[in-house]
């Protein structure tokens, strides 16, 4: 894994991605958690991935994907990203359905990535997992989610309130298809929820948060530890349905934590949290949208998003030539659970 | 009924009431670009372009910190002048670096309203303030009133120059569009109109009237999106008056401020208001002729010219 350290000077950062797009370039060949295993059935499901439907049902306990309803007459002509028939690659897999887009040939389940705090092949209980929707390109998303330090802004009931730590250090971490990011404070206060909810009595705490993101899909992983608090990790889909538009379907590793209480009342605020990033994130996507290139400025804890930036552009660039083959470090980048620091689940 | 050249030689536009920008920032968007008011510390009014140079969150949705504003996402603070002030966390002897700005944008407050300087590109020749018609005269507002309307903003100064009824209310006084009391009367910066006005409780008779005990005045300014409206009698002594101010906001949607001074017509309360939205069947019988003079720089009837 390349690792770089953050401690870079402001204005280099901003030369980093200064003509990023958000939005611009749909990137292909990946796999797309698009839905929960329990709420396919008979009755197919409609979904969207950079704008193509995808319509989900099960065939006799088979998940099928197809670009046209199953009992609609008027079936789409199939398209380069379905076999002949209309048909796209579907597999069922961490409690997801999985659906391909681009090159059906390309479609190898060795590149759906590795969860290690999700069982494999069943899904978490109804209370763990859920949806939420941001109204705004995926690209933002996972950039919010590479910049921990909103959460002392935006998240602060739930993070810890603003103050100036004894020490606060981001690193990051990243591959050709990945980018993680890990954020060290020594001795923040203890958020509201922790005291007011889990009845943390410490007034301070250190905490290491994680984020890790697959820039194709945005998948991506989340997990912080608390000193004297409760944990566990999160998987987040992303999936780009539009540059208006993301479906964030979250499931929580609930088995990572010993407090069954804390893992019942934790992912209730999935969607209070997924609420407080779309108040910034829905006016910052007009911002960005289909507006002529504008240099943002950034400081050294911007370095995990900008780096991403500079990822995602190298793979739109790399697409745009017509290469979207997966690169050798690939398969390092989907083992997680030694950056997460979790216990296996399968 | 196409305005533009009103914009043209001014990018003046009235974006608010003084009165709506107090404690807490305010958005506001005009000519479909956001921009956020804020007061700092010795109470001016400020206005930036409404994204944070950081992530282009809406400062707007901040809070103001010691007379500066403070971005919601990140917590970067600008002060008056669209200057970066202060960053989280920034090491120790780490300063911000002099070009982390936004643009701040010109603004000034007259007569309970807020005027901005709308960029505009190319960049206008127009008048370094707002251009006020010479004989405007300020109020002590008795009721303030901001309302969204899903109407372009350049054209419901039309309609209400052409047609008052179609967009506002008198209490219980009939106004009487196609009663005009002459014709318009261009000045070099409004065009001025004057209308019969009639109390609803006046009984009907067979025969058509003649004379009406109320007049409707108005004053729109040629420059600016603002017009003087008043109700008086027949003796000119003005029973209750309105500034009426248009911030047309984004295609279709205008923000209509009204500051109203009320007053009383026979024992009963008498007061300028705004309809929802304009009268479309009112509007489709408007046969244009003052928004065309508004529009002209140069009186058309020196006869008529004050």
């Amino acid at each position: 894994m390349t690792t770089t350290e953050a401690e870079l000077n402001p204005e280099a950062l901003t030369a980093d991605a200064p003509h990023w797009r958000p939005g611009e370039f749909a990137l292909r060949d990946a796999w797309f958690p698009v839905a929960h295993t329990p709420t396919l059935s008979g009755k197919a499901l409609h979904r969207t991935v950079h704008s193509q439907p995808y319509f989900l049902w099960l065939e006799s306990g088979v998940p099928r994907a197809s670009n046209s309803h199953p009992k609609t007459p008027q079936k789409r002509p199939p398209s380069e990203f379905t076999d002949g028939k209309g048909n796209y690659p579907v597999v069922d897999r961490y409690g997801h359905i999985w659906v391909w887009y681009g090159d059906p040939r390309h479609a190898d389940p060795a590149l759906l990535p590795d969860i290690p705090f999700l069982p494999r092949h069943r899904s978490q209980p109804s209370f763990a997992w859920g949806v939420n929707f941001m109204h705004c390109s995926y690209e933002l998303v996972l950039e919010n989610i590479l910049d921990l330090t909103h959460t002392d802004f935006i998240h602060a009931a739930y993070a810890g309130e603003t103050e100036v730590f004894d020490e606060d250090n981001v690193t990051f971490e990243s591959t050709s298809e990945t980018v993680t990011m890990i954020r060290t404070v020594k001795k923040r206060p203890t958020s509201r929820y922790q005291r007011e909810t889990l009845g943390v009595l410490e007034p301070f705490q250190d905490q290491t948060a994680f984020t890790h993101v697959f820039i194709r899909s945005g998948v991506c992983f989340l997990h912080s530890h608390y000193s004297t608090a409760p944990s566990m990790p999160l998987m987040q889909s992303n999936t780009p349905e539009s540059r208006i538009l993301t479906r964030a379907n979250f499931a929580f590793g609930i088995q990572q934590t010993d407090d069954p209480r804390f893992a019942r009342e934790w992912p209730r605020t999935a969607t209070i949290i997924g609420e407080q990033d779309e108040s910034v994130l829905n006016p910052q996507n007009t911002r960005y949208l289909l507006k002529p290139p504008h240099r943002d400025l950034s400081t050294r804890f911007d370095a995990a998003g900008l780096h991403y930036r500079k990822r995602h552009m190298d793979m739109v660039d790399r697409q745009k030539r017509g290469d979207t083959a997966y690169k050798s470090d690939a398969a390092a980048a989907a083992q997680v659970a030694d950056v997460l620091k979790i216990r296996r689940q399968h | 009924m196409k305005s533009s050249a009103v914009k043209d030689p001014s990018s003046w536009e009235i974006v608010a009431l003084s009165s709506a920008v107090a404690g807490e920032p305010k958005a506001i968007r005009c000519n479909g670009a956001d921009y956020v008011l804020f007061r700092d510390e010795s109470r001016h009014l400020r206005a930036l372009v409404d994204q944070c140079a950081h992530r282009r969150a809406p400062l707007s949705l901040g809070k103001i910190v010691g007379g500066v504003i403070e971005c919601p996402y990140h917590g970067w603070r600008y002060d008056g002048s669209g200057a970066c002030v202060s960053i989280p966390n920034l090491a120790e002897g780490k300063r911000v670096p002099r070009n982390y700005r936004v643009a701040a944008i010109e603004v000034v407050e007259d007569d309970g309203f807020i005027y901005l300087l709308a960029p505009q590109e190319p960049p206008s020749s127009g008048p370094s303030s707002p251009k006020l018609p010479g004989n405007w005269q300020p109020f002590d507002a008795s009721r303030e009133i901001e309302s969204l309307v899903a109407y372009p903003g350049d054209q419901l100064m039309d309609v209400i120059s052409e047609m008052p009824s179609a967009f506002l209310k008198v209490g219980s006084v009939r106004i009487l569009d196609d009663l005009p009391f002459g014709d318009p009367v261009q000045t070099r910066d409004s065009i001025d109109l004057e209308f019969a006005a009639d109390p609803f409780s006046r009984r009907k008779l067979a025969k058509v009237r003649a004379d009406f005990p109320l007049r409707l005045t108005l004053s729109a300014a040629r420059h600016l999106n603002i017009v003087d409206i008043a109700v008086a009698g027949d003796d000119g002594m003005s029973l209750a008056r309105a500034h009426l101010a248009i911030t047309p906001a984004t295609a279709g949607l205008c923000v209509v401020h009204l500051r109203c001074l009320d007053g009383t017509y026979g024992g009963r309360p008498l007061g300028i208001d705004i309809r929802p939205h304009p009268d479309a069947m009112l509007v489709r019988s408007i046969k244009p002729f003052a928004s065309i003079l508004r529009r002209d720089a140069a009186p058309i009837h020196s006869a008529t010219a004050q």
